[in-house]
């Protein structure tokens, strides 16, 4: 039951190409120059649109072969437990980083993460997230020497400076 | 001779040997980590390199480039599981030989099969690097671009189950590249009014994005589904099974020696890589066989043809970079990125300006291929068994965290942090729908350089295009260029009939 998610890959392919093109059209270019700032752009954009069409036209056709029904796709438990909480709490990381500085987001994260990847038991979870961040912050804040952000919300940077 | 002065280069710069040392220790434990590949690692410890001095930076990276090749053949072997896309040919023959208590055997030969292949490789890049600059140096924008063309169009096409999808991969990491100020008039292009954006995307995060947080991503699934789980092999009470023997050494030699000139050649062509190397060496080796029933039951040239070969790249894929400055492999391409930091404009020129530190480099190569190799030849059990030891759900989770202070660390960027993000995503979807990576990761590095000589190509003849076609030389790239897709599509189209033929 691939159809559907090869179209939905093949029209994101589409509306990339067609955006690009278009926001491309806004590129300045000086003199009358074929080959311009503009060139490559378009070229890319235009290739894209064409390559998308023709996987469309690819998935329609294993429509038309598959069995069972076509709008539905089919996400597997392991896709809803795993990988859709990761790439939010991959979100919410890089959000926090500026928010409220390396330690306390990193805190926060690690304990979902460790839970997605199965391990259990609060006193677990909080043992391996606070050495592991302690490590880190002390490995490549510290002796690595690479800047703590001070975080926009919430700054403890102040309480971790000896 | 340069050679043996870059010996005492090297040997006179303590911490450029003990990254050597360290580079050949560390790439065989990451290589042998499933999923973890030899890139993915180098992208996360690229920046930690931006605080040293330029040699033990090149050196590390480059000899963990090398060690990562090898390391990858233990969990192929021990655990039916490639450790790197190099291995997965060497899993045919290696895992069966640890089912019948030979994981001692299997992995003494491929360290030595590594070992044989990757030094005939450097090798070949010493004496033929240099010799291929004198010519490549008075090659002009024309002949660059044809180069480049050549290397995104062979990128996309050849390597991958989908040609369609490669050559979408690559238009896709030159439309992510072109984000920025253009390389001739300085105009914004795509930035989104965001000026974080004029000097365009750093490889760094979108390297860690698309080969670690997706990796990450993935593992993560897998753990769902209980794939994560490795078993220490079974050992055999035959002392023989423990080691190879010389009349098995002497019987793979002539297998090793042909597939590390396969390998070399393949090495040399941008983008071809490893992962095609391994498995053209099998094949074409298994053919020659004349005992074929044997092949996939655990035959030890099996492993030694793989493997020979999957090494035998590493030094010829920096020969494009170094005589052309296009990368012909991922591992390249950022080695590249470190080049640049560093001050260092890769291409012909290199080897005049920068002739000492070019050599080091090649010393390097040569002792940390010693070094993996006595790694691997008495250490591969033990780091099979440290690989038992950190299941993927103790891994990953550090993995993870490893991602994103490193993503941050490249430019003390928030922003990195949040394209890394970002990108791991598409990364992840990207594998799910069996698009191409290193199309995508080459195809970014080649951009600028393809664009720059193309325009610079057309302002020198104002606008005409018939000087591509008036030079031997790109012509011959787009000969190649036309040979290599059309027998990929020929064999793409055998297969399909093949399989039609078969259903029926």
């Amino acid at each position: 039951m691939r159809a559907l998610p090869e179209l939905i890959v093949a029209i994101a392919v589409i509306a990339i190409g067609a955006f690009f093109y278009g926001y491309s059209e806004s590129i300045e270019t000086f003199g009358d120059d074929l080959v311009g700032p503009k060139f490559f752009p378009q070229i890319i954009s235009v290739l894209m649109v064409i390559i998308g069409l023709v996987l469309a036209i690819k998935a329609i056709a294993m429509a038309r072969r598959q069995d069972g029904p076509f709008f539905r796709i089919h996400l597997t438990d392991a896709i809803r437990k795993t990988v859709i909480p990761l790439g939010v709490v991959s979100f919410a990381y890089a959000a926090l980083f500026n928010a409220l500085g390396y330690v306390l987001s990193t805190v926060l994260v690690m304990a979902p993460v460790l839970w997605i990847y199965g391990h259990r038991g609060w006193v677990k979870l909080t043992v391996i997230t606070v050495i592991s961040t302690a490590i880190y912050y002390i490995l490549f804040i510290r002796f690595m020497g690479i800047f703590d952000p001070p975080g926009l919300l919430i700054d403890l940077s102040d309480l971790f400076r000896w | 001779m340069d050679i043996i002065n870059g010996f005492i280069v090297l040997f006179s710069d303590p911490l450029a040997l003990l990254f050597v040392v360290l580079g050949a220790v560390l790439g065989v434990i990451v290589g042998a980590i499933p999923g973890l590949t030899a890139a993915a690692a180098i992208a996360m410890l690229v920046p930690i390199t931006y605080h040293l001095p330029t040699l033990p930076a090149l050196v590390f990276l480059y000899v963990i480039g090398k060690s990562g090749r090898f390391g990858g053949s233990i969990s192929a072997i021990l655990f039916n599981t490639p450790g790197t896309t190099a291995s997965a040919a060497t899993m045919i023959d290696g895992y069966p030989l640890t089912q019948q208590g030979k994981s001692g055997k299997a992995l003494k030969m491929a360290a030595l099969s590594s070992v044989f292949g990757d030094t005939g490789g450097e090798l070949l890049l010493i004496f033929g690097a240099v010799y291929i600059a004198t010519y490549t140096e008075k090659l002009g924008p024309p002949e660059y671009f044809a180069v480049h063309l050549m290397a995104f169009i062979i990128i996309g096409s050849v390597i991958g189950k989908s040609i369609l999808k490669g050559i979408l991969s690559t238009l896709f990491g030159i439309l992510v590249a072109i984000i920025g100020l253009d390389p001739i008039d300085a105009m914004p292009r795509f930035t989104f009014g965001i000026v974080d954006f004029e000097g365009g995307l750093s490889l760094v995060p979108l390297l860690i994005g698309v080969f670690v947080l997706s990796e990450v991503l993935m593992q993560a699934e897998d753990q769902a589904t209980l794939k994560g789980t490795w078993q220490a092999p079974n050992h055999s009470s035959d002392r023989d099974d423990d080691r190879v023997t010389w009349p098995e050494f002497m019987m793979c030699l002539p297998v090793m020696a042909r597939s590390t000139i396969s390998g070399s050649i393949i090495g040399m062509m941008p983008g071809l890589g490893s992962a095609v190397a391994c498995f053209v060496a099998y094949g074409e080796e298994k053919r020659r066989a004349n005992r074929k029933e044997l092949w996939g039951k655990g035959a030890i040239e099996g492993v030694a043809a793989p493997e020979s070969a999957n090494n035998a790249v590493s030094g010829p894929s920096m020969i494009p970079l170094l005589t052309l400055g296009v990368p012909g492999s991922t591992i390249a391409a950022i080695l590249m990125s470190v080049f640049l930091i560093h001050g260092i404009t890769v291409g012909p020129a290199i080897f005049y300006q920068d002739r000492d530190l070019i050599f080091s480099l090649f010393a390097a190569g040569l002792l940390g291929i010693g070094l993996y190799g006595l790694v691997g030849y008495y250490g591969s059990p033990i780091v099979g068994r440290l690989v038992t030891l950190m299941p993927p759900r103790y891994i990953y989770p550090f993995i993870f965290l490893t991602a994103f202070i490193t993503s941050y660390s490249a430019r003390n960027s928030a922003l990195d942090v949040v394209v890394m993000a970002i990108f791991g995503l598409i990364g992840y979807v990207m594998r799910k729908f069996d698009f191409n990576l290193p199309a995508f990761i080459i195809s970014f590095v080649l951009t600028k350089g393809a664009e720059e000589s193309l325009r610079q190509s057309l302002l020198l003849t104002e606008g005409g295009y018939l000087v591509f076609f008036e030079r031997p030389f790109v012509l011959a790239c787009f000969a190649l260029t036309t040979l290599v897709v059309g027998l990929r599509v020929w064999g793409v189209a055998r297969h399909s009939r093949n399989e039609k033929y078969l259903s029926h």
